[in-house]
Protein backbone atom coordinates (compact mmCIF):
# COMPACT_ATOMS: atom_id res chain seq x y z
CA UNK A 1 0.00 0.00 0.00
CA UNK A 2 1.38 3.33 -0.99
CA UNK A 3 1.03 5.77 1.87
CA UNK A 4 3.07 8.86 1.19
CA UNK A 5 1.87 10.38 4.48
CA UNK A 6 3.65 7.79 6.50
CA UNK A 7 7.28 7.96 7.29
CA UNK A 8 8.43 4.41 7.72
CA UNK A 9 11.54 3.66 9.64
CA UNK A 10 13.79 0.94 8.30
CA UNK A 11 15.80 -1.20 10.67
CA UNK A 12 18.86 0.95 10.15
CA UNK A 13 16.85 4.08 10.63
CA UNK A 14 15.33 2.65 13.78
CA UNK A 15 18.76 1.96 15.17
CA UNK A 16 19.70 5.51 14.36
CA UNK A 17 16.47 6.65 15.97
CA UNK A 18 17.26 4.68 19.06
CA UNK A 19 20.75 6.07 19.10
CA UNK A 20 19.46 9.59 19.20
CA UNK A 21 19.76 11.20 22.58
CA UNK A 22 16.72 11.13 24.82
CA UNK A 23 16.21 14.78 24.32
CA UNK A 24 15.47 14.06 20.68
CA UNK A 25 11.96 13.10 21.75
CA UNK A 26 11.39 16.74 22.35
CA UNK A 27 9.77 18.38 19.43
CA UNK A 28 12.26 21.16 19.07
CA UNK A 29 13.74 20.94 15.60
CA UNK A 30 17.34 19.88 15.39
CA UNK A 31 19.57 21.33 12.76
CA UNK A 32 20.89 18.80 10.30
CA UNK A 33 23.25 21.28 8.70
CA UNK A 34 26.97 20.94 9.05
CA UNK A 35 28.37 23.02 11.86
CA UNK A 36 28.76 26.54 10.68
CA UNK A 37 32.28 27.75 10.25
CA UNK A 38 32.81 30.79 12.32
CA UNK A 39 33.50 33.58 9.85
CA UNK A 40 36.22 36.05 10.45
CA UNK A 41 34.84 39.05 12.21
CA UNK A 42 34.15 41.86 9.77
CA UNK A 43 35.90 45.13 10.10
CA UNK A 44 34.29 47.08 12.85
CA UNK A 45 31.88 49.55 11.35
CA UNK A 46 31.82 53.10 12.49
CA UNK A 47 29.61 53.41 15.56
CA UNK A 48 26.13 54.48 14.70
CA UNK A 49 23.83 55.94 17.28
CA UNK A 50 20.82 53.66 17.78
CA UNK A 51 17.62 55.13 16.47
CA UNK A 52 15.69 56.94 19.12
CA UNK A 53 12.70 54.97 20.36
CA UNK A 54 9.72 57.19 19.81
CA UNK A 55 6.71 56.27 21.88
CA UNK A 56 3.60 57.53 20.20
CA UNK A 57 1.41 59.63 22.43
CA UNK A 58 -1.54 57.69 23.80
CA UNK A 59 -4.66 57.87 21.74
CA UNK A 60 -6.71 60.74 23.12
CA UNK A 61 -10.04 59.77 24.59
CA UNK A 62 -13.10 61.90 23.86
CA UNK A 63 -14.67 63.70 26.79
CA UNK A 64 -17.34 61.68 28.55
CA UNK A 65 -20.85 63.01 29.04
CA UNK A 66 -22.44 63.25 32.47
CA UNK A 67 -24.53 60.16 31.72
CA UNK A 68 -21.45 58.25 30.57
CA UNK A 69 -19.59 59.34 33.69
CA UNK A 70 -22.37 57.98 35.88
CA UNK A 71 -22.52 54.72 33.91
CA UNK A 72 -18.76 54.19 34.15
CA UNK A 73 -18.76 54.83 37.91
CA UNK A 74 -21.59 52.33 38.37
CA UNK A 75 -19.73 49.82 36.21
CA UNK A 76 -16.54 50.24 38.19
CA UNK A 77 -18.44 49.47 41.40
CA UNK A 78 -19.73 46.21 39.91
CA UNK A 79 -16.34 44.49 39.80
CA UNK A 80 -17.49 41.90 42.34
CA UNK A 81 -19.88 40.40 39.79
CA UNK A 82 -16.90 39.55 37.59
CA UNK A 83 -14.94 37.99 40.43
CA UNK A 84 -12.51 40.88 40.70
CA UNK A 85 -13.18 41.57 44.36
CA UNK A 86 -14.91 39.86 47.23
CA UNK A 87 -17.65 42.44 47.71
CA UNK A 88 -18.82 45.55 45.92
CA UNK A 89 -16.91 48.57 47.05
CA UNK A 90 -18.62 51.79 48.04
CA UNK A 91 -16.12 54.17 46.52
CA UNK A 92 -16.30 57.86 45.74
CA UNK A 93 -17.34 58.82 42.22
CA UNK A 94 -14.42 59.43 39.89
CA UNK A 95 -14.18 62.09 37.23
CA UNK A 96 -11.86 63.17 34.43
CA UNK A 97 -8.52 61.40 34.01
CA UNK A 98 -8.93 59.41 37.19
CA UNK A 99 -12.17 57.91 35.86
CA UNK A 100 -10.66 57.10 32.47
CA UNK A 101 -7.55 55.62 34.05
CA UNK A 102 -9.65 53.40 36.33
CA UNK A 103 -11.79 52.41 33.36
CA UNK A 104 -8.75 51.36 31.32
CA UNK A 105 -7.36 49.39 34.28
CA UNK A 106 -10.68 47.60 34.73
CA UNK A 107 -10.86 46.83 31.03
CA UNK A 108 -7.40 45.23 31.13
CA UNK A 109 -8.27 43.29 34.28
CA UNK A 110 -11.45 41.90 32.72
CA UNK A 111 -9.87 41.09 29.42
CA UNK A 112 -6.44 39.66 30.23
CA UNK A 113 -6.41 39.29 34.00
CA UNK A 114 -4.59 41.12 36.74
CA UNK A 115 -1.24 39.35 36.82
CA UNK A 116 1.51 40.52 34.50
CA UNK A 117 2.60 37.64 32.30
CA UNK A 118 6.15 38.32 33.47
CA UNK A 119 4.98 37.07 36.88
CA UNK A 120 3.56 33.83 35.48
CA UNK A 121 5.16 30.51 36.33
CA UNK A 122 7.04 29.09 33.35
CA UNK A 123 4.56 26.25 33.15
CA UNK A 124 1.65 28.67 32.94
CA UNK A 125 2.42 28.80 29.25
CA UNK A 126 -1.13 29.71 28.29
CA UNK A 127 -0.73 33.47 28.12
CA UNK A 128 -3.28 36.16 27.29
CA UNK A 129 -2.68 38.13 24.13
CA UNK A 130 -1.61 41.75 24.72
CA UNK A 131 -4.61 44.04 24.86
CA UNK A 132 -4.85 47.83 24.63
CA UNK A 133 -8.37 48.90 25.60
CA UNK A 134 -7.84 52.56 24.67
CA UNK A 135 -8.90 52.45 20.98
CA UNK A 136 -12.09 50.51 21.63
CA UNK A 137 -12.93 52.73 24.62
CA UNK A 138 -12.47 55.84 22.48
CA UNK A 139 -14.89 54.42 19.93
CA UNK A 140 -17.38 53.37 22.60
CA UNK A 141 -17.40 56.85 24.13
CA UNK A 142 -17.73 58.54 20.75
CA UNK A 143 -20.57 56.23 19.68
CA UNK A 144 -22.14 56.15 23.14
CA UNK A 145 -21.95 52.36 23.34
CA UNK A 146 -20.26 51.84 26.68
CA UNK A 147 -22.45 48.89 27.85
CA UNK A 148 -21.72 46.98 24.64
CA UNK A 149 -18.02 47.77 24.97
CA UNK A 150 -17.94 46.56 28.57
CA UNK A 151 -19.77 43.35 27.63
CA UNK A 152 -17.17 42.64 24.96
CA UNK A 153 -14.30 42.61 27.44
CA UNK A 154 -15.04 39.38 29.29
CA UNK A 155 -14.33 35.89 27.91
CA UNK A 156 -17.19 35.05 25.50
CA UNK A 157 -17.59 31.47 26.71
CA UNK A 158 -20.38 29.72 28.57
CA UNK A 159 -17.81 28.31 31.00
CA UNK A 160 -16.95 31.81 32.19
CA UNK A 161 -20.61 32.81 32.25
CA UNK A 162 -21.41 29.73 34.34
CA UNK A 163 -18.72 30.70 36.84
CA UNK A 164 -20.17 34.20 37.02
CA UNK A 165 -23.56 32.69 37.91
CA UNK A 166 -21.90 30.29 40.34
CA UNK A 167 -20.19 33.20 42.03
CA UNK A 168 -23.54 34.88 42.62
CA UNK A 169 -24.97 31.65 44.06
CA UNK A 170 -22.03 31.01 46.41
CA UNK A 171 -21.87 34.60 47.58
CA UNK A 172 -25.55 34.31 48.47
CA UNK A 173 -24.78 31.12 50.41
CA UNK A 174 -21.97 32.93 52.21
CA UNK A 175 -24.19 35.90 53.01
CA UNK A 176 -26.81 33.50 54.38
CA UNK A 177 -24.28 32.09 56.81
CA UNK A 178 -22.55 29.37 54.75
CA UNK A 179 -22.96 25.73 55.75
CA UNK A 180 -22.42 23.88 59.02
CA UNK A 181 -19.48 21.52 59.46
CA UNK A 182 -20.60 17.92 59.12
CA UNK A 183 -19.22 15.12 61.26
CA UNK A 184 -18.78 11.51 60.17
CA UNK A 185 -21.79 10.48 62.26
CA UNK A 186 -24.07 13.21 60.97
CA UNK A 187 -27.71 12.20 60.66
CA UNK A 188 -29.18 11.57 57.22
CA UNK A 189 -31.32 14.68 57.62
CA UNK A 190 -28.28 16.82 58.38
CA UNK A 191 -26.43 15.42 55.36
CA UNK A 192 -29.43 15.95 53.10
CA UNK A 193 -29.81 19.53 54.35
CA UNK A 194 -26.14 20.22 53.71
CA UNK A 195 -26.26 18.78 50.20
CA UNK A 196 -29.36 20.81 49.35
CA UNK A 197 -27.49 24.07 49.96
CA UNK A 198 -25.48 23.53 46.78
CA UNK A 199 -27.68 21.09 44.89
CA UNK A 200 -31.22 22.37 44.38
CA UNK A 201 -32.24 18.99 42.93
CA UNK A 202 -32.11 17.41 46.41
CA UNK A 203 -35.65 16.68 47.60
CA UNK A 204 -36.88 15.44 51.01
CA UNK A 205 -38.07 12.16 49.55
CA UNK A 206 -34.95 11.41 47.54
CA UNK A 207 -32.71 8.53 48.56
CA UNK A 208 -29.72 9.97 50.38
CA UNK A 209 -27.38 7.69 48.45
CA UNK A 210 -28.47 9.29 45.18
CA UNK A 211 -27.89 12.81 46.46
CA UNK A 212 -24.50 11.80 47.85
CA UNK A 213 -23.49 10.21 44.57
CA UNK A 214 -24.36 13.40 42.72
CA UNK A 215 -22.19 15.37 45.13
CA UNK A 216 -19.32 12.91 44.78
CA UNK A 217 -19.45 13.22 41.02
CA UNK A 218 -19.36 17.00 41.37
CA UNK A 219 -16.18 16.67 43.44
CA UNK A 220 -14.59 14.07 41.17
CA UNK A 221 -14.77 11.39 43.86
CA UNK A 222 -15.64 7.72 43.65
CA UNK A 223 -19.48 7.79 43.73
CA UNK A 224 -19.99 5.23 46.49
CA UNK A 225 -22.97 6.98 48.01
CA UNK A 226 -21.20 6.78 51.36
CA UNK A 227 -20.09 9.66 53.52
CA UNK A 228 -16.41 8.69 53.39
CA UNK A 229 -13.50 10.77 54.61
CA UNK A 230 -12.92 12.54 51.32
CA UNK A 231 -16.57 13.28 50.72
CA UNK A 232 -16.80 14.70 54.21
CA UNK A 233 -13.70 16.81 53.62
CA UNK A 234 -15.15 18.25 50.41
CA UNK A 235 -18.47 19.04 52.06
CA UNK A 236 -16.61 20.82 54.86
CA UNK A 237 -14.55 23.09 52.60
CA UNK A 238 -15.63 26.60 53.71
CA UNK A 239 -17.82 28.50 51.29
CA UNK A 240 -15.22 31.29 51.23
CA UNK A 241 -12.71 28.82 49.75
CA UNK A 242 -15.23 27.80 47.10
CA UNK A 243 -15.71 31.47 46.19
CA UNK A 244 -11.94 31.94 45.99
CA UNK A 245 -11.71 28.92 43.68
CA UNK A 246 -14.40 30.35 41.41
CA UNK A 247 -12.57 33.67 41.27
CA UNK A 248 -9.23 32.01 40.48
CA UNK A 249 -10.82 30.07 37.63
CA UNK A 250 -12.51 33.20 36.27
CA UNK A 251 -9.06 34.76 36.20
CA UNK A 252 -7.65 31.85 34.19
CA UNK A 253 -10.53 32.09 31.71
CA UNK A 254 -9.23 35.60 30.94
CA UNK A 255 -6.03 34.03 29.63
CA UNK A 256 -7.93 32.06 26.98
CA UNK A 257 -7.89 33.22 23.38
CA UNK A 258 -11.11 34.93 22.32
CA UNK A 259 -11.63 32.51 19.45
CA UNK A 260 -10.85 28.82 19.34
CA UNK A 261 -10.47 26.48 16.37
CA UNK A 262 -13.68 24.50 15.95
CA UNK A 263 -11.72 21.24 16.01
CA UNK A 264 -9.69 20.93 19.17
CA UNK A 265 -8.68 18.77 22.11
CA UNK A 266 -9.14 20.16 25.61
CA UNK A 267 -7.67 18.61 28.74
CA UNK A 268 -8.48 19.57 32.29
CA UNK A 269 -5.27 18.76 34.11
CA UNK A 270 -6.86 19.01 37.57
CA UNK A 271 -9.72 16.65 36.67
CA UNK A 272 -7.61 14.37 34.43
CA UNK A 273 -10.22 14.39 31.66
CA UNK A 274 -9.94 14.99 27.91
CA UNK A 275 -12.61 16.10 25.44
CA UNK A 276 -12.36 16.21 21.66
CA UNK A 277 -14.41 18.89 19.92
CA UNK A 278 -15.37 18.79 16.25
CA UNK A 279 -17.26 21.63 14.66
CA UNK A 280 -17.23 23.29 18.10
CA UNK A 281 -19.21 20.38 19.61
CA UNK A 282 -17.91 17.70 22.00
CA UNK A 283 -17.74 14.41 20.14
CA UNK A 284 -15.54 12.22 22.31
CA UNK A 285 -14.30 12.29 25.88
CA UNK A 286 -12.16 10.06 27.99
CA UNK A 287 -10.29 9.74 31.23
CA UNK A 288 -6.67 10.74 31.28
CA UNK A 289 -3.73 10.55 33.66
CA UNK A 290 -2.01 13.88 34.16
CA UNK A 291 1.10 15.03 35.99
CA UNK A 292 1.49 14.36 39.68
CA UNK A 293 1.78 17.36 42.00
CA UNK A 294 5.57 16.99 41.90
CA UNK A 295 5.63 16.61 38.09
CA UNK A 296 3.12 19.17 37.02
CA UNK A 297 1.61 19.15 33.54
CA UNK A 298 1.97 22.63 32.04
CA UNK A 299 -0.92 24.80 30.94
CA UNK A 300 -0.40 25.47 27.26
CA UNK A 301 -1.91 25.59 23.82
CA UNK A 302 -0.37 24.01 20.74
CA UNK A 303 -1.29 21.92 17.72
CA UNK A 304 -0.99 18.18 17.30
CA UNK A 305 0.81 17.70 14.00
CA UNK A 306 1.53 13.98 13.91
CA UNK A 307 1.06 10.65 15.60
CA UNK A 308 3.84 8.14 16.11
CA UNK A 309 2.52 4.59 15.81
CA UNK A 310 4.42 2.01 17.87
CA UNK A 311 6.79 4.55 19.42
CA UNK A 312 9.98 3.52 21.17
CA UNK A 313 10.72 5.32 24.41
CA UNK A 314 14.01 7.12 24.81
CA UNK A 315 14.13 7.20 28.58
CA UNK A 316 15.02 10.66 29.83
CA UNK A 317 18.27 10.76 31.77
CA UNK A 318 16.53 11.89 34.95
CA UNK A 319 14.14 8.94 34.96
CA UNK A 320 16.86 6.52 33.93
CA UNK A 321 19.06 7.65 36.80
CA UNK A 322 16.41 7.69 39.48
CA UNK A 323 14.15 4.84 38.52
CA UNK A 324 15.77 2.43 36.08
CA UNK A 325 19.55 2.21 36.48
CA UNK A 326 19.13 1.36 40.19
CA UNK A 327 17.36 -1.86 39.12
CA UNK A 328 20.60 -3.14 37.68
CA UNK A 329 21.66 -3.85 34.14
CA UNK A 330 20.56 -7.49 34.13
CA UNK A 331 17.07 -6.66 35.31
CA UNK A 332 16.70 -3.94 32.72
CA UNK A 333 17.79 -6.21 29.90
CA UNK A 334 15.45 -8.90 31.16
CA UNK A 335 12.61 -6.38 31.10
CA UNK A 336 13.35 -5.59 27.48
CA UNK A 337 15.18 -2.31 27.85
CA UNK A 338 18.25 -1.61 25.73
CA UNK A 339 21.26 0.13 27.17
CA UNK A 340 23.08 2.20 24.61
CA UNK A 341 26.38 4.02 24.80
CA UNK A 342 26.39 7.72 24.19
CA UNK A 343 29.04 9.63 22.25
CA UNK A 344 30.05 11.27 25.51
CA UNK A 345 30.91 7.88 26.98
CA UNK A 346 27.83 7.56 29.11
CA UNK A 347 24.86 5.27 28.83
CA UNK A 348 21.22 5.74 28.18
CA UNK A 349 18.17 3.51 28.06
CA UNK A 350 15.75 2.84 25.24
CA UNK A 351 12.58 0.86 25.58
CA UNK A 352 11.74 -0.59 22.16
CA UNK A 353 8.24 -0.24 20.75
CA UNK A 354 5.84 -2.93 21.78
CA UNK A 355 2.85 -3.70 23.92
CA UNK A 356 4.76 -2.96 27.12
CA UNK A 357 6.32 0.27 25.96
CA UNK A 358 5.64 3.07 28.41
CA UNK A 359 4.21 5.05 25.51
CA UNK A 360 1.86 2.24 24.52
CA UNK A 361 1.01 2.10 20.85
CA UNK A 362 0.42 5.76 20.01
CA UNK A 363 2.08 9.06 20.77
CA UNK A 364 0.49 12.37 19.78
CA UNK A 365 3.14 15.00 19.09
CA UNK A 366 2.74 18.75 19.43
CA UNK A 367 5.34 21.47 19.69
CA UNK A 368 6.01 22.73 23.20
CA UNK A 369 9.07 23.61 25.24
CA UNK A 370 8.25 21.11 28.00
CA UNK A 371 8.53 17.94 25.87
CA UNK A 372 5.12 16.75 26.98
CA UNK A 373 2.74 14.89 24.73
CA UNK A 374 -0.36 12.71 24.77
CA UNK A 375 0.24 8.99 24.63
CA UNK A 376 -1.18 5.52 25.10
CA UNK A 377 -0.11 3.44 28.08
CA UNK A 378 0.02 -0.23 29.04
CA UNK A 379 -0.93 0.75 32.62
CA UNK A 380 -4.67 0.64 32.05
CA UNK A 381 -5.72 0.07 35.64
CA UNK A 382 -5.09 3.67 36.59
CA UNK A 383 -8.01 4.82 34.47
CA UNK A 384 -10.37 3.14 36.92
CA UNK A 385 -8.99 5.28 39.69
CA UNK A 386 -10.39 8.61 40.81
CA UNK A 387 -6.87 9.79 41.63
CA UNK A 388 -5.31 10.14 38.23
CA UNK A 389 -2.68 12.82 38.71
CA UNK A 390 0.19 10.39 38.56
CA UNK A 391 2.36 10.92 35.47
CA UNK A 392 5.70 12.66 35.02
CA UNK A 393 3.91 15.48 33.17
CA UNK A 394 2.72 13.80 29.99
CA UNK A 395 -0.91 12.90 29.46
CA UNK A 396 -1.87 9.25 29.23
CA UNK A 397 -5.05 8.49 27.35
CA UNK A 398 -7.78 6.00 28.09
CA UNK A 399 -8.93 5.70 24.45
CA UNK A 400 -6.04 6.69 22.19
CA UNK A 401 -7.11 4.69 19.12
CA UNK A 402 -10.53 6.34 18.68
CA UNK A 403 -8.89 9.73 19.22
CA UNK A 404 -6.28 9.00 16.56
CA UNK A 405 -8.97 7.74 14.18
CA UNK A 406 -10.90 10.99 14.53
CA UNK A 407 -7.78 12.99 13.76
CA UNK A 408 -7.05 11.15 10.51
CA UNK A 409 -10.63 10.99 9.25
CA UNK A 410 -9.92 13.71 6.69
CA UNK A 411 -7.36 11.54 4.89
CA UNK A 412 -9.01 8.69 2.95
CA UNK A 413 -5.74 6.74 2.90
CA UNK A 414 -5.50 6.83 6.69
CA UNK A 415 -9.12 6.78 7.81
CA UNK A 416 -9.88 3.58 9.68
CA UNK A 417 -6.29 2.39 9.39
CA UNK A 418 -4.88 3.19 12.84
CA UNK A 419 -5.40 -0.26 14.32
CA UNK A 420 -3.98 -1.81 11.15
CA UNK A 421 -0.88 0.33 11.44
CA UNK A 422 -0.51 -0.66 15.07
CA UNK A 423 -0.85 -4.32 14.19
CA UNK A 424 1.91 -4.00 11.60
CA UNK A 425 4.22 -3.39 14.53
CA UNK A 426 6.39 -0.89 12.71
CA UNK A 427 7.32 2.48 14.08
CA UNK A 428 5.87 5.07 11.75
CA UNK A 429 4.98 8.71 11.98
CA UNK A 430 1.58 9.69 10.62
CA UNK A 431 1.23 13.32 9.60
CA UNK A 432 -2.26 14.57 10.32
CA UNK A 433 -4.25 15.82 7.34
CA UNK A 434 -5.01 18.89 9.44
CA UNK A 435 -3.33 19.89 12.66
CA UNK A 436 -5.57 19.67 15.69
CA UNK A 437 -5.37 22.37 18.34
CA UNK A 438 -4.71 21.14 21.87
CA UNK A 439 -5.34 23.07 25.08
CA UNK A 440 -3.99 21.85 28.40
CA UNK A 441 -6.04 23.74 30.98
CA UNK A 442 -6.36 23.79 34.74
CA UNK A 443 -9.93 24.08 36.01
CA UNK A 444 -10.72 23.50 39.68
CA UNK A 445 -14.18 25.08 39.56
CA UNK A 446 -16.56 24.72 36.66
CA UNK A 447 -20.30 24.63 36.09
CA UNK A 448 -21.60 21.18 35.23
CA UNK A 449 -23.77 20.59 32.21
CA UNK A 450 -26.75 21.14 34.57
CA UNK A 451 -25.31 24.45 35.78
CA UNK A 452 -24.46 23.18 39.29
CA UNK A 453 -20.92 24.01 40.34
CA UNK A 454 -18.28 21.28 40.30
CA UNK A 455 -15.02 21.52 42.21
CA UNK A 456 -11.71 19.72 42.22
CA UNK A 457 -9.04 19.99 44.84
CA UNK A 458 -6.27 22.37 43.86
CA UNK A 459 -3.70 19.60 43.29
CA UNK A 460 -0.88 21.90 42.17
CA UNK A 461 -1.74 24.74 44.55
CA UNK A 462 -2.12 27.08 41.58
CA UNK A 463 -5.34 28.68 42.82
CA UNK A 464 -3.64 29.88 45.98
CA UNK A 465 -0.52 30.92 44.10
CA UNK A 466 -2.59 32.89 41.61
CA UNK A 467 -4.41 34.64 44.44
CA UNK A 468 -1.05 35.59 45.94
CA UNK A 469 0.15 36.96 42.64
CA UNK A 470 -3.02 38.98 42.21
CA UNK A 471 -2.54 40.31 45.72
CA UNK A 472 1.09 41.26 44.98
CA UNK A 473 0.06 42.87 41.72
CA UNK A 474 -2.61 44.93 43.49
CA UNK A 475 -0.08 46.12 46.05
CA UNK A 476 2.23 47.31 43.30
CA UNK A 477 -0.58 49.17 41.58
CA UNK A 478 -1.98 50.73 44.72
CA UNK A 479 0.17 50.30 47.84
CA UNK A 480 -2.24 52.43 49.86
CA UNK A 481 -5.14 50.01 49.41
CA UNK A 482 -6.26 48.05 52.43
CA UNK A 483 -5.28 44.46 51.67
CA UNK A 484 -6.52 42.95 54.88
CA UNK A 485 -9.52 41.15 53.40
CA UNK A 486 -9.68 37.66 51.96
CA UNK A 487 -7.05 36.55 49.52
CA UNK A 488 -7.97 36.65 45.84
CA UNK A 489 -10.33 39.47 46.56
CA UNK A 490 -8.52 42.34 44.92
CA UNK A 491 -8.95 43.88 41.55
CA UNK B 1 19.10 -16.38 65.61
CA UNK B 2 19.85 -16.31 61.90
CA UNK B 3 16.12 -16.34 61.20
CA UNK B 4 15.61 -13.28 63.41
CA UNK B 5 18.48 -11.49 61.71
CA UNK B 6 17.01 -12.24 58.31
CA UNK B 7 13.61 -10.94 59.35
CA UNK B 8 15.20 -7.77 60.74
CA UNK B 9 17.22 -7.30 57.55
CA UNK B 10 14.20 -7.74 55.29
CA UNK B 11 12.26 -5.31 57.46
CA UNK B 12 15.02 -2.73 57.20
CA UNK B 13 15.16 -3.18 53.42
CA UNK B 14 11.41 -2.74 53.14
CA UNK B 15 11.56 0.43 55.20
CA UNK B 16 14.40 1.85 53.14
CA UNK B 17 12.42 1.16 49.97
CA UNK B 18 9.43 3.08 51.37
CA UNK B 19 11.71 5.89 52.36
CA UNK B 20 13.23 6.03 48.93
CA UNK B 21 9.80 6.11 47.35
CA UNK B 22 8.90 9.11 49.44
CA UNK B 23 12.00 10.93 48.30
CA UNK B 24 11.26 10.40 44.65
CA UNK B 25 10.42 13.79 43.29
CA UNK B 26 11.78 14.04 39.77
CA UNK B 27 12.64 17.61 38.97
CA UNK B 28 11.73 17.29 35.32
CA UNK B 29 8.11 17.60 34.43
CA UNK B 30 8.71 16.36 31.00
CA UNK B 31 8.11 12.95 30.16
CA UNK B 32 6.65 9.60 30.81
CA UNK B 33 7.23 6.88 33.28
CA UNK B 34 8.16 3.27 33.08
CA UNK B 35 5.28 0.82 33.01
CA UNK B 36 3.63 0.31 36.34
CA UNK B 37 3.20 -3.35 36.99
CA UNK B 38 1.06 -3.01 40.05
CA UNK B 39 -1.05 0.06 40.33
CA UNK B 40 -2.23 0.63 43.85
CA UNK B 41 -5.50 2.46 43.83
CA UNK B 42 -5.92 4.35 47.04
CA UNK B 43 -9.57 5.19 47.33
CA UNK B 44 -10.45 6.13 50.88
CA UNK B 45 -14.04 6.68 49.84
CA UNK B 46 -14.31 3.06 48.86
CA UNK B 47 -13.27 1.94 52.33
CA UNK B 48 -16.00 3.00 54.75
CA UNK B 49 -14.77 4.13 58.10
CA UNK B 50 -16.45 2.90 61.27
CA UNK B 51 -19.35 5.12 62.09
CA UNK B 52 -22.93 5.11 63.25
CA UNK B 53 -23.94 6.88 60.12
CA UNK B 54 -26.31 4.86 57.99
CA UNK B 55 -24.58 5.97 54.81
CA UNK B 56 -21.32 4.47 56.06
CA UNK B 57 -22.58 1.17 57.37
CA UNK B 58 -24.37 0.41 54.13
CA UNK B 59 -22.25 -1.18 51.40
CA UNK B 60 -21.00 1.06 48.63
CA UNK B 61 -23.73 1.74 46.14
CA UNK B 62 -23.23 0.68 42.55
CA UNK B 63 -22.07 3.57 40.40
CA UNK B 64 -24.95 5.66 39.06
CA UNK B 65 -25.96 4.94 35.50
CA UNK B 66 -24.73 7.72 33.28
CA UNK B 67 -25.31 7.57 29.56
CA UNK B 68 -22.35 7.99 27.24
CA UNK B 69 -23.77 11.25 25.94
CA UNK B 70 -24.29 12.62 29.45
CA UNK B 71 -20.76 11.57 30.43
CA UNK B 72 -19.40 13.38 27.41
CA UNK B 73 -21.32 16.53 28.33
CA UNK B 74 -20.01 16.29 31.89
CA UNK B 75 -16.46 15.81 30.62
CA UNK B 76 -16.86 18.72 28.20
CA UNK B 77 -17.96 20.88 31.13
CA UNK B 78 -14.93 19.73 33.10
CA UNK B 79 -12.50 20.55 30.32
CA UNK B 80 -13.97 24.04 29.92
CA UNK B 81 -17.30 24.97 28.38
CA UNK B 82 -15.94 26.74 25.34
CA UNK B 83 -19.24 27.04 23.53
CA UNK B 84 -19.51 30.71 22.65
CA UNK B 85 -22.06 33.04 24.16
CA UNK B 86 -24.04 35.04 21.61
CA UNK B 87 -22.28 38.30 20.87
CA UNK B 88 -23.93 41.59 21.74
CA UNK B 89 -24.87 42.10 18.09
CA UNK B 90 -26.42 38.63 17.95
CA UNK B 91 -28.27 39.25 21.21
CA UNK B 92 -29.58 42.57 19.87
CA UNK B 93 -30.66 40.83 16.67
CA UNK B 94 -32.53 38.11 18.59
CA UNK B 95 -34.17 40.76 20.77
CA UNK B 96 -35.32 42.64 17.67
CA UNK B 97 -36.71 39.45 16.16
CA UNK B 98 -38.56 38.64 19.38
CA UNK B 99 -40.07 42.12 19.58
CA UNK B 100 -41.16 41.94 15.93
CA UNK B 101 -42.62 38.47 16.29
CA UNK B 102 -45.60 39.76 18.25
CA UNK B 103 -46.72 42.10 15.49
Amino acid sequence: MNRPDLIRFSGVALLAFAAMPAVAQQSAPTSILAPAVTPAPPAAPAPVAPPAIVTPPPLPLPPVSAAQEKWLNDWLRRGAAEGLMAKSKASAALTGDALLSATLDRARALSTGRVDTADFLNIWALRPAPFDPRPSLATAIAEDRLPQWAASLTPPYSGYDGLRKGLVAYERIRDDGGWPKLSADASPDAIRKRLAIEDKAVTPGEKLVDALQRAQRRYGLNPTGQLGARTLAELNVPVEDRIAAIMANMERWRWMPRTLPVNRVQVNIAAAVLTMFEGDQPVKSMRAVTGSPTNQTPMLSSSIHSIVVNPPWNVPASIAKKELFPKGRATLLKQGYKIIGTPEGGQRIVQPAGPNSALGRLKFDFNNPFAVYLHDTPARAKFQSYDRLASHGCIRLEKPVPLAEMMVTGDPKLAGQIQTLIDEGKTQRVSLPQQVAVYLLYWTAFPGSDGVMNFRSDPYGWDKLLAQKIEASSRRVDPTTDHSTAIASKD
Amino acid sequence: MRKIALIALSGALALSACGKKQEEAPATNNLVEPPIENVIIDEPDAAPEPSQNVTNTAPAAPPPEVSEDQQMLDDAAATGMTSRLPSQAEADHHADEASNAGG
